[in-house]
């Protein structure tokens, strides 16, 4: 087979040549696609420091209004710059985020709040969503007419609401110690209501909201065999759009923990523990994270922000805190992961998850097929160490 | 004598009478189904095995006579000197990216089709006409175009090769030079159906409306006026030869379906695009294309169909690049009726035929049956066959359209309005707007089997409060986008009646609703053993 690079891919007019069928061509055979037509993910890389750079057609590309260094501290203007470059770049031919929420839908908006600044006993900022991403998000969103009804909704691993636990703080009142601006989810939505009162805002606990019992759709079960049932918030499946959104993160089981690992944190704790213990008996983790993936795939994927982790959040060799600026968007969620990965230093191929997405028919994680713009993956990339217990491509086949 | 062909007799006054009378005192209609180890093919194979052409002939052949016209034969149906339309199924080309093997008919079904009307009929004209979603050689714009060799090719001139249909190699516009010289006294050629609008006397495209039958049946779509080609008005003879797949939009896609390949894409496309948005965008109705497809068939019923079974696509119609899309199924199935052809294909793939809302407009049209028990399957055995495919997602069924409305819930039942919803959503507006509480109420008594496990699937707009026999089950709101499926709650039926209660009260003057009730897979199909009904019976 000849195989063509990732460049002569895009310039062939996304041709579409032998990508899909790679076999049986006796002859030299191309389609001439239109640009709406063509379905090759776009994805977004912006750095902090992104200062403007080509499209593969030469086309200039303006960079962010105030750069900063990769490891500078940032404000959220240029959190906020990051975010709208990203999704400017990760919009799909046929329409960026603008066009994939309509104004009268429900978006849930499902963060990385697992663990709790002062109730985790190993925090990092890393191992959760940078909150300024989140409010750049609900911003864009409601500057484009986005949404009648917005839901910030997570099912955290490590911790209790205040009504539950008695304690003063979790993880939608804490300010993270200033990680991100002093931004505290509670303060989030309450401003957000203020400022679009008749849009409704709200904050949902998804280990305990009401949830089914249902069978993993799309999943081919051998003859005789019943469906992998899964309890699932009745809100993840209500909701119209799903925007999934969280930090470059190592996860000892599935290598990296992006915008699809992110799905344990629909999975009510009411069910499976805190933390959730009662998934491991459902599987290995890979499959289980493209099972939850299922019941509501990503319309929109964001990952990155200020901070990362690296390696074991506990245990050693221990975890580390990441400073490294960037945002990876894209409407694919197969595709954000694969080139956050790689900017981590992963090899997408080594990632059972993602080569699991792709067999059900999520999407693409060979980065030579995605189209990246912004920033490149080499320009982007920052070896993440990894966790001890992680093998690669284990469990394959 | 004069003779009718089948879509005269549907047009005439005396159709409409003569339909229950046939379906009475008539034999069943007939489908053949063959696979690949049907025992009386010359050479039965595994449904797992590659097929040749020699094996696939066999089957198309044995299929075609086993679900033989009730002329007796399909040579006996096509008159002597008719033109003669197959129809295959070609809306890709290999290049195209959301082409795969067992997206588009398989050629050797195609061409099986075509030697056997040759040889058997006295045809005098056979044509292979298709609009697929890729541009002719002669139109001048270049996008959606594919090239070999750098040469620009088409439907009738793409080159496949011999490894895709083994057995067959080349392009139709060989194949059918090769029954040029085979049969010099038939005209064998193939039609583009994207460029072959029926045009006015000035030459402008025209409109024309869906026929009316004498019950009364006219247009399903949002419009009713069709761009048209001249060949499928015009032949004598029509060859409906899909491929069976999963639809994204309808389910299933086979015999009907195959009509979007006959809506011209010269006036459907769209700037950029050679497929056809602007039909789906001018005749869809609630996003479900099954009212245009019903419309098209309408023009030109087929007058026969062979469908190809023998590798399909699950999870969607077009490629996912999944590496277990494709499904080996080596079979075939033939009938004169469409509508019972397909009701058998969805049965195969696994669907429940009720939730094919195509096969209840096509029916009510007259077309065909779609009763299962009044189809005979004919061949191989039809429940060893049926396998269960992967659903496309979001897939889901037919939701309830008989109704009873009112807008005093309290009101003893028997008082309450019949109503038909003609789509899957029953508006209560006006009910809503006539009560002095801003709400209505509507019901629907089930009818199960058996002990039945279901999810109850509700779309909603405003506030509504469920009950099943008498209990409350569920209060959902919803103040957002409108959509079926959207609310989902676990149900157990009983066996014998049950009833559905649903009170609806209003959001900004507007209280939509939807039920469906899905089986435990939660896959979109209404399960199985129910029957919705507003009578007691």
């Amino acid at each position: 087979m000849a195989t063509i690079n990732r460049r002569q891919f895009l310039v062939s007019g996304m041709a579409g040549v032998g990508l899909v069928q790679s076999q049986q061509k006796p002859v030299n055979e191309k389609a001439i696609a239109t640009a709406t037509e063509d379905a090759t993910p776009r994805i977004a890389i912006v750095l902090s420091s992104f200062g403007g750079s080509s499209d593969h057609d030469g086309t200039r590309i303006r960079g962010l209004p105030d750069p900063r260094p990769v490891d500078a501290h940032l404000e959220y203007a240029h959190l906020d710059a990051m975010v709208g470059k990203a999704i400017e770049l990760g919009a799909p031919r046929k329409g960026g985020l603008a066009s994939i929420v309509g104004p009268e839908d429900w978006v849930v908006i499902k963060p990385d709040i697992s663990s709790c600044r002062g109730l985790t006993p190993v925090w990092s900022p890393g191992t959760v969503t940078d909150l300024r991403i989140i409010q750049s998000l609900v911003c864009f969103l409601m500057e484009n007419k986005c949404g009648k009804r917005i839901t910030i909704a997570e099912g955290a691993a490590d911790w209790l609401p205040v009504e539950r636990s008695g304690k003063s703080v979790d993880g939608w009142t804490t300010d993270w110690g200033g990680a991100f601006g002093g931004l505290s989810y509670k303060k989030m939505v309450a401003d957000f209501s203020r400022r679009w009162p008749y849009i409704r805002f709200e904050l949902l606990d998804l280990n305990f909201a009401d949830c089914l019992e249902l069978p993993v759709p799309r999943r081919v079960y051998p003859a005789g065999t019943h469906p992998v049932t899964y309890f699932v918030p009745k809100v993840i499946q209500q909701c119209d759009k799903l925007l999934s959104v969280a930090p470059l993160e190592t996860d000892a089981g599935t290598g990296v923990s992006l915008s699809v690992k992110n799905y344990f944190g629909i999975a009510p704790g009411m069910k499976y523990g805190m933390p959730k213990r009662g998934l491991d008996r459902l599987g290995d983790p890979n499959e289980v994270a493209v099972d939850l993936f299922n019941f509501h795939p990503a319309d929109y994927a964001v990952v990155g922000g200020s901070w990362g982790f690296e390696a074991n959040l506990s245990g050693s060799p221990a975890g580390a805190t990441v400073h490294h600026n960037v945002i990876v968007a894209g409407a694919n969620a197969v595709a954000v992961d694969a080139i956050g990965a790689a900017i981590m230093g992963f090899d997408p191929a080594e990632l059972l998850y993602l080569q699991k997405m792709e067999r059900r028919g999520f999407g693409v994680s060979d980065i030579d097929v995605i189209w990246t713009r912004g920033n490149d993956v080499d320009e982007a990339k920052r070896n993440f160490r990894r966790p001890a217990a992680w093998r690669a491509g284990r469990n394959k086949g | 004598m004069n003779r009718f062909t089948r879509r005269e007799f549907l047009l005439t006054p005396a159709s409409a009478a003569a339909i229950p009378l046939l379906g009475a005192a008539a034999a069943k209609t007939r489908v053949g189904l063959v696979n690949s180890s049907y025992p009386k093919l010359p050479r039965p194979l595994s449904p797992e095995d590659p097929l040749n052409y020699d094996s696939v002939r066999d089957m198309v052949w044995q299929a075609i006579d086993l679900g033989r016209p009730r002329s007796g034969s399909l040579e006996a149906k096509i008159r002597p000197g008719a033109w003669v339309v197959v129809k295959p199924n070609m809306v890709f080309l290999r290049p195209q990216p959301l082409y795969r093997t067992g997206d588009i008919t398989d050629m050797r079904v195609t061409r099986a089709v075509v030697e056997y009307v040759a040889r058997n009929s006295h045809a005098a004209r056979i044509t292979i006409a298709e609009g697929g979603s890729y541009r002719g050689v002669r139109d001048p714009a270049e996008d959606n175009s594919v090239q070999q060799n750098d040469v620009r090719v088409d439907g009738a001139t793409f080159d496949w090769g011999d490894r895709e249909f083994p057995g067959v190699g080349g392009s139709l516009a060989g194949m059918l030079r090769d029954f040029s010289k085979a049969f010099p006294n038939k005209k064998f050629d193939y039609v583009d159906l994207n460029y072959d609008v029926v045009r006015d006397a000035s030459g402008s495209p025209l409109r024309i409306q869906v026929p009316r039958t004498k019950s009364g049946v006219g247009a399903f779509g949002a419009r009713p006026d069709y761009f048209v080609t001249r060949t499928i008005l015009s032949c004598n003879f029509l060859i409906n030869v899909p491929v069976m797949k999963v639809h994204r939009q309808c389910g299933i896609t086979a015999c009907f379906k195959n009509y979007v390949g006959t809506a011209p894409r010269q006036m459907y496309g769209a700037p950029g695009v050679f497929a056809n948005v602007e039909l789906h965008a001018q005749h869809s109705i609630e996003d479900r294309i099954d009212s245009f497809i019903a419309d098209l068939a309408a023009f030109h019923p087929p007058d026969f169909n062979v469908v190809d079974g023998i590798r399909g696509l699950q999870y969607d119609t077009h490629s996912t690049g999944q590496p277990d899309q494709m499904l080996r199924n080596n079979l075939v199935l033939a009938g004169e009726d469409p509508v019972a052809t397909d009701t058998v294909v969805a049965q195969l793939l696994g669907f429940n035929p009720w939730d094919i809302e195509f096969l209840h407009m096509t029916a009510k049209r007259g077309i065909g049956t779609r009763d299962p028990k009044q189809i005979d399957v004919i061949g191989a055995d039809l429940d060893r066959l049926c396998r269960r495919w992967v659903k496309p997602q979001p897939w889901w069924g037919r939701c309830n359209r008989d109704w009873l409305i009112s807008n005093d819930a309290g009101a003893p039942i028997q008082t309450w309005t019949r109503h038909t919803a003609p789509t899957d959503t029953l508006n209560l507006s006006s009910w809503i707007g006539k009560g002095s509480r801003k709400t209505a109420a509507a019901a629907v008594r089930v009818f199960a089997e058996g002990h039945r496990k279901a999810f109850l699937w509700l779309g909603l707009r405003g506030r509504v409060t469920t009950f099943l026999n008498g209990q409350k089950i569920a209060e959902d709101e919803n103040l957002t986008r409108y959509r079926v499926g959207q609310f989902r709650t676990p149900v157990e039926l009983w066996p014998g009646e049950n009833l559905l209660l649903f009170r609806v009260h209003a959001s900004s003057g507007q209280g939509l609703l939807s039920a469906l009730l899905v089986g435990p897979r939660n896959d979109g199909d209404t399960v199985e053993g129910i029957r919705w009904s507003t009578s007691g019976k």
